[in-house]
C-alpha cells in the first residue's frame, strides 16, 4: 500500500503539498486529479524518490521511499518531461532499464513494440513526442516494477495510441498485478482505466475515492417546474442550476433515487437524471473549489 | 508471475559498480578525449626528451670530433612539442567542464533528475559513482602514461651523462659552439634527468587535473545550471589563489617576497600548482642548478594539498546530500558559496591595487563594482537586495583597506622578519640580476655551506628587511638580489628584493657584503691549499708575522700570537677549522695573512673560532704565546717586511704592463711615489679590466713601464723583496 501522511513540500514560498494525507491500495489503478499546479507532479515525483518532503511520511509497502534502493527498483516513474532520454535509442533505454531493474524483459519490450513499431536504433530526440511517450511507457513495461508511476500519461498520444496503452496496461495488471498511479488532464482515460482516484487542489487532498463512487455521487437532473417551485428548498446539495424557460438544469451531488424522490415529491412535472463523464464531474468539482470559467466572458 | 515476485527473484543489494559503469559509458566521449589528448601530453613530453637527450648527445661527440655542433632537430621539434602538449593540457581542462556537466546533469536538468534519482540508489551512492567515473575519466588516463613513461624511461636509462655534460659545457667554453646553442644545451641539460622530469610533470598534472576536477565538482553540486557551475568553477580557481597569493605578497612586501609563499600556491591546485611547477622549472633553468623538482612538494604542501582535495570533496559531498532535486535550474543552491567566490574574486582585484595611486584605486573600485552588479543581476538578484549588495561591496573595499594599513604598520605582520636563522640552514646561495650592477656581485649564484658565509648573508638580509637602504619595492627596474637557502628540513626559501639602480649606499653595502663572502668562501679552499704548501708556513715564519687575535671586539692578551706560534697554530687549524670542528659559541676571531699572489682578494682573512676546535683554543688560551712586552710587539711590527708582487700583464710585443700587488700597507711612502711616478698609468679598460675592478682594490698599482729598468727595479727592491706573479719566486 502506498501512504502519503500529512506530507509538506514547498518550493521556496510555494507550498505544493500541504498536510497531504493519501493511500492507495495495492494492485489499483490510481488517477490523480487536479488543476495546474496543484500538486500531482510533486506527489508523484515525492513516491519516486525525486523529492524528499519536507514534512510527514511517503511509504510504500511501510517503507520509507527516499534514498531507498530495495525498493526504488520495484518503483518506475514516468515524468511527463522525456527529454532526459533524448540522446538514447530505444536499443539504449533497454541498455539504461536492463542495468537497473532487475525485472527488465528483453522479450516482453519487443513484443510491446511490435504492437508500436518504433524503430530501436534511432535516437529518441528524432522522435516525435508521442512517440517518445510510447518509447519510454513500453521500457517502464518491461521493467515489470511492481509499481509505475506516470505523470501525464496519455500526453501527446493520439486516440489510437491511447488505447493500445491503455490495453498495455490493462493486461499488465491482469498478468502481474502492477499498482499503477497516474495523473493526466485527458479525464475520460483516467475513467475508462482507473479504479480510484483523487482530486488534488491546491496541495491538498480534495477527496479520493473509488470511481464508481465519485460517479454515483455527482449527477445532473433535468427537470421542469412551475413558477414559484424553489430548488433549494429540497434540501439537496446543488452545485449549479441553470434555468431556461421552465426547464432547470441542475448538477446535484448526492442519491439518484433520493434525488429523484425529492423533486418528484416537490412537484417538478418530470426529473431526468444524466449520469455526468469525470470530466464534467471534475470540471464542476473544481467549481465548487472556486476554480472555474466564470472569470472570462 | 507477478511484478513483486519478479522482482524479488531478481533483487540486488546495490547498483553501484552497474551505475558507475553506466556512466563511464555515458560519458564515453570525454573519456576518448581524456585518453587522446593525455597521449599527447606525456608521452610527447617523454618522446621530446628521448630526441633531445640523443641530439645532445650527438652534439657532444660531434663537438669531441672538433665538429661544429647544431642542434636543428631540437629547434624545431621542441616548439612543436612544446605547442602540442600545451594545446593537451589546456582540452585535458576543458574537458574537466563537459564530464562533469554529463555526469552531474540531474542537478542542472529537471528531466534528468527524474531519470536518475528515481534509480534505486542512494544519494550516497550515485555521488560516489558519479565522483570515481570523473576522476576515471579525467585523471586516469595522465596517471596510466606518467608510470608508463617514467619507467619506459627508467628502464631504458634514457639521460644525459655527467660526461656529456662536461662535454657540453667544455665546448661551450672553449667557443666551439655558438653562443645562442650553448645557451641552448647548457639550460636544458639540467631538465634531463629524464625519469623525474616526466614524473614531475605527470604528477603535477594530475594534481591540477583533479584539483580542477574537485572544484568543479562543488560548483556542480552547489549550481542548478551548468553555465554557472563552470563560470564559478573557474573564477574560485582564480579566486583563492589570486586572493591568497596577494595576502602573502602584502605580508612578506615590506621588503621582499618570499618564495615558500609562491610555493604554497601549490596547495591551491590548479592555479596554484601551475605557478609553482612553472616558477621551479624557470629556477632551474635560470639558475642552472639541478636542485630537487619536487621541492615543492614537501610534506607540508602534500598535507595541504590532501587536506584541501579532502575539503572539496567532503564539501562537494555536503552539498550532493544536502541539495534538493528541485533546485535544478536555479542559480546557487547555497548562495553562500556566490558570495564567498564573487567577494574573494572582487577583494583579489581590489587589494592588488591598494598600494597604487587613488585615481587608480578609484578606476578599480569602479570596474569591480560593475562587475559585481552584473554579477548579482546575472544571479537574478533583485533592485530590492541592492543595499546589501552595496553593504557587501563597501566591506569588501574596508577589508582591502584595513589590510593594506595593518600589513604596512606591522611590517607584514611579522612574517617578513620570518627568515630561517642559521641553525636552520644547510646550505644558501645568493644571486643578483639584471641590470649593470651584475658584476659588482662576484659572489653571485655560489652555492654556500659555511656557517659564517650564511650568518653573513642572514645579517644582509636583516638590514634589507630592517629597510636600513630604504628599498623600494615598487621598483620595476634595476637590480633583483636573491636569497634562497636549503633548510635542514628540506625545504627550500627563497627571498627577492629589488634595489633601485639609484640606491648607491646599498649597492656599495651589498658588494661590500658579497667581497667579505667570497673572502670567506675562498678562505677555506685557499688556506686549506696552503696549509699543505710548506713555502706558505716559510713565508709566514719568514716575514714573521704576528697574528692578532680578538675576542669580543678587543684583542686577546695583548695584540698578537708570537711569530713561532704561527705554525702551530696554522697546524691546529688545518686540524680542527677545516674538519667541520669548528661549532659551538664564538670563542674569538683571528686575523692570518693572505697568500701573496692571490688576485683580488684581502691581505688577511678573518676566521672565526668556536668552541668546537679544542686545540686551537688551547693555543689561543695560552697566554705565553702572546708577544708579551710591548718591544716584541714593535719588534714584530717593525721586522714585518711588506712584499710587493709583480705582475706582468702587458703583452710580450710591447712595453711591459706592469702590477704591483701590495700585501700590505707599510711601504716607504717617497720610494712608493718614486715608482708610481715611473709608471705611465693607463686607462684600465686597456688591460682588459673594468675601472671598478682597479679602484675596488688600493694595493694595485698598474701602469707602463717605457724605460729606467734598472731604476725602477733598483727601488722596488729597497722598497721590499718582489716575488715574480708567474713563479711565485722571489
Amino acid at each position: 500500500m502506498i501512504k502519503l501522511v500529512n506530507v509538506t513540500k514547498s518550493f521556496n514560498d510555494f507550498k505544493a503539498l500541504d498536510d497531504f494525507t493519501l493511500s492507495i491500495e495495492k494492485g489499483s489503478a490510481y488517477g490523480l486529479l487536479g488543476s495546474n499546479g496543484a500538486g500531482k507532479s510533486t506527489l508523484l515525483r515525492l513516491l519516486s524518490g525525486v523529492y524528499r518532503q519536507d514534512g510527514g511520511y511517503v511509504t510504500i509497502g511501510g517503507e520509507s521511499v527516499y534514498d531507498n534502493v530495495k525498493l526504488k527498483s520495484r518503483v518506475f516513474f514516468v515524468s511527463d518531461d522525456t527529454s532526459q532520454y533524448n540522446r538514447m535509442t530505444l536499443k539504449g533505454m533497454a541498455d539504461f532499464c536492463k542495468t537497473f531493474y532487475t525485472g527488465f524483459s528483453q522479450e516482453k519490450l519487443e513484443k510491446l513494440n511490435s504492437a508500436i513499431g518504433l524503430p530501436m536504433d534511432k535516437e529518441l530526440s528524432k522522435f516525435s513526442k508521442g512517440m517518445k511517450r510510447q518509447a519510454v511507457f513500453i521500457c517502464a513495461l518491461a521493467c515489470s516494477t511492481e509499481y509505475l508511476l506516470l505523470d501525464e500519461a496519455f500526453d501527446g498520444l493520439d486516440p489510437t495510441m491511447r488505447l493500445i496503452v491503455k490495453k498495455m496496461l490493462i493486461n499488465e495488471m491482469a498478468d502481474s498485478g502492477v499498482t499503477v498511479v497516474m495523473s493526466s488532464h485527458a479525464l475520460n482515460e483516467i475513467e475508462d482505466f482507473c479504479d480510484t482516484v483523487g482530486l488534488v487542489h491546491k496541495g491538498k487532498l480534495i477527496y479520493s475515492r473509488e470511481l464508481d463512487s465519485v460517479k454515483g455521487d455527482i449527477h445532473k437532473v433535468q427537470t421542469c417546474v412551475g413558477d414559484g417551485f424553489d430548488s433549494q428548498a429540497l434540501g439537496l446539495d446543488i452545485l449549479k442550476e441553470t434555468v431556461l424557460g421552465s426547464v432547470s438544469t441542475l448538477i446535484i451531488k448526492g442519491d439518484a433515487d433520493e434525488i429523484h424522490r425529492r423533486f418528484i415529491d416537490g412537484g417538478a412535472a418530470f426529473c431526468d437524471i444524466i449520469p455526468l463523464s469525470l470530466e464534467e464531474i471534475f470540471i464542476y468539482e473544481m467549481e465548487g473549489q472556486g476554480y472555474d470559467s466564470s472569470k472570462i466572458d | 508471475m507477478t511484478a513483486a515476485k519478479l522482482t524479488e527473484a531478481r533483487v540486488k543489494k546495490s547498483f553501484f559498480a552497474d551505475y558507475y559503469f553506466y556512466k563511464l559509458r555515458s560519458c564515453k566521449v570525454s573519456f576518448i578525449l581524456s585518453i587522446i589528448f593525455s597521449v599527447l601530453c606525456i608521452p610527447v613530453a617523454v618522446l621530446l626528451q628521448i630526441v633531445e637527450v640523443n641530439e645532445m648527445k650527438a652534439a657532444a661527440m660531434r663537438a669531441a670530433a672538433e665538429q661544429t655542433p647544431s642542434f636543428f632537430l631540437m629547434n624545431t621539434f621542441e616548439p612543436v612539442c612544446v605547442s602540442v602538449i600545451i594545446i593537451s593540457a589546456i582540452v585535458l581542462f576543458v574537458n574537466i567542464f563537459t564530464a562533469c556537466a554529463k555526469l552531474f546533469s540531474y542537478n542542472t536538468s529537471k528531466s534528468d533528475a527524474d531519470m536518475y534519482l528515481s534509480l534505486p540508489l542512494t544519494s550516497t551512492q550515485r555521488f560516489m559513482a558519479d565522483f570515481s567515473a570523473g576522476a576515471t575519466i579525467l585523471a586516469l588516463p595522465t596517471v596510466i602514461f606518467t608510470l608508463i613513461g617514467s619507467v619506459i624511461l627508467w628502464l631504458c636509462n634514457i639521460n644525459l651523462t655527467v660526461a656529456d655534460l662536461d662535454v657540453l659545457k667544455s665546448i661551450g667554453e672553449f667557443g666551439v659552439m655558438s653562443e645562442v646553442d650553448y645557451s641552448f644545451a647548457s639550460s636544458r641539460a639540467y631538465l634531463f634527468e629524464t625519469v623525474s622530469t616526466t614524473a614531475f610533470i605527470g604528477i603535477t598534472l594530475i594534481i591540477m587535473l583533479l584539483g580542477a576536477y574537485l572544484v568543479s565538482l562543488l560548483l556542480f553540486n552547489c549550481c542548478g545550471r551548468t553555465g554557472d557551475a563552470i563560470v564559478y568553477s573557474i573564477m574560485l580557481e582564480a579566486a583563492i589563489p589570486l586572493l591568497f597569493g596577494i595576502m602573502l605578497s602584502k605580508c612578506y612586501a615590506v621588503n621582499g617576497i618570499s618564495n615558500t609563499a609562491c610555493y604554497s600556491f601549490t596547495a591551491i591546485a590548479p592555479f596554484g600548482t601551475l605557478i609553482s611547477a612553472g616558477q621551479i622549472f624557470l629556477f632551474r633553468l635560470s639558475t642552472q642548478s639541478m636542485n630537487d623538482l619536487f621541492v615543492i612538494y614537501d610534506f607540508a604542501t602534500v598535507a595541504a594539498i590532501i587536506v584541501i582535495f579532502a575539503g572539496l570533496f567532503f564539501l562537494s559531498f555536503a552539498a550532493a546530500k544536502h541539495r534538493k532535486a528541485e533546485k535544478a535550474g536555479v542559480h546557487f543552491v547555497f548562495g553562500m558559496l556566490y558570495h564567498v567566490i564573487s567577494l574573494c574574486f572582487i577583494t583579489g582585484i581590489i587589494m592588488a591595487f591598494t598600494e597604487s595611486d587613488i585615481s587608480v584605486i578609484i578606476i578599480v573600485c569602479l570596474f569591480c563594482a560593475t562587475g559585481y552588479f552584473f554579477m548579482e543581476l546575472a544571479v537574478g538578484r533583485k533592485l530590492r537586495q541592492a543595499a546589501l549588495s552595496v553593504l557587501r561591496f563597501v566591506s569588501v573595499i574596508a577589508f582591502a583597506v584595513v589590510f593594506q594599513v595593518l600589513a604596512h604598520t606591522t611590517k607584514g605582520y611579522g612574517v617578513n622578519h620570518d627568515i630561517p636563522s642559521a641553525n636552520d640552514i644547510v646550505s644558501a646561495r645568493n644571486r643578483s640580476s639584471y641590470g649593470y650592477f651584475y658584476d659588482l656581485m662576484p659572489y653571485d649564484n655560489i652555492e654556500l655551506d659555511d656557517r659564517e658565509e650564511i650568518e653573513l648573508l642572514l645579517e644582509l638580509q636583516k638590514k634589507l628587511i630592517g629597510n636600513e637602504f630604504g628599498v623600494n619595492n615598487n621598483s620595476t627596474e634595476g637590480m633583483e638580489v636573491i636569497f634562497g637557502y636549503t633548510l635542514k628540513n628540506g625545504n627550500y626559501q627563497r627571498w627577492s628584493y629589488m634595489i633601485s639602480n639609484d640606491n648607491t649606499e646599498l649597492i656599495n653595502e651589498i658588494t661590500s657584503y658579497g667581497e667579505r663572502i667570497v673572502t670567506s668562501e675562498n678562505i677555506r679552499e685557499e688556506i686549506s691549499q696552503a696549509l699543505t704548501d710548506p713555502e706558505y708556513l716559510v713565508l709566514i715564519d719568514g716575514n714573521r708575522l704576528g697574528i692578532p687575535v680578538y675576542r669580543d671586539g678587543r684583542t686577546l692578551f695583548g695584540d698578537r700570537l708570537k711569530a713561532e706560534t704561527a705554525p702551530k697554530l696554522l697546524q691546529a687549524l688545518q686540524n680542527e677549522y677545516f674538519s667541520d670542528d669548528n661549532t659551538g659559541k664564538l670563542y674569538a676571531e683571528i686575523l692570518i695573512p693572505g697568500l701573496p699572489g692571490s688576485y683580488s682578494y684581502p691581505d688577511s682573512y678573518r676566521l672565526r673560532i668556536r668552541e668546537g676546535c679544542d686545540e686551537v683554543i688551547s693555543l689561543l688560551s695560552d697566554e705565553s704565546n702572546y708577544c708579551a712586552t710591548e718591544e716584541e710587539l714593535i719588534e714584530l711590527t717593525v721586522d714585518s717586511t711588506p712584499l710587493i708582487e709583480l705582475g706582468i700583464v702587458g703583452p710580450p710585443d710591447d712595453s711591459d704592463w706592469l702590477t704591483l700587488y701590495l700585501s700590505q700597507d707599510n711601504y716607504d711612502s717617497k720610494e712608493m711615489d718614486k715608482l708610481r711616478s715611473m709608471l705611465k698609468l693607463v686607462d684600465p679598460f686597456e688591460l682588459g679590466l673594468y675601472e671598478n675592478s682597479i679602484n675596488m682594490y688600493d694595493n694595485t698599482i698598474t701602469g707602463v713601464l717605457e724605460s729606467d729598468y734598472e731604476e725602477f727595479f733598483g727601488i722596488l727592491r729597497n722598497v721590499c723583496p718582489i716575488i715574480d706573479y708567474s713563479s711565485d719566486e722571489y
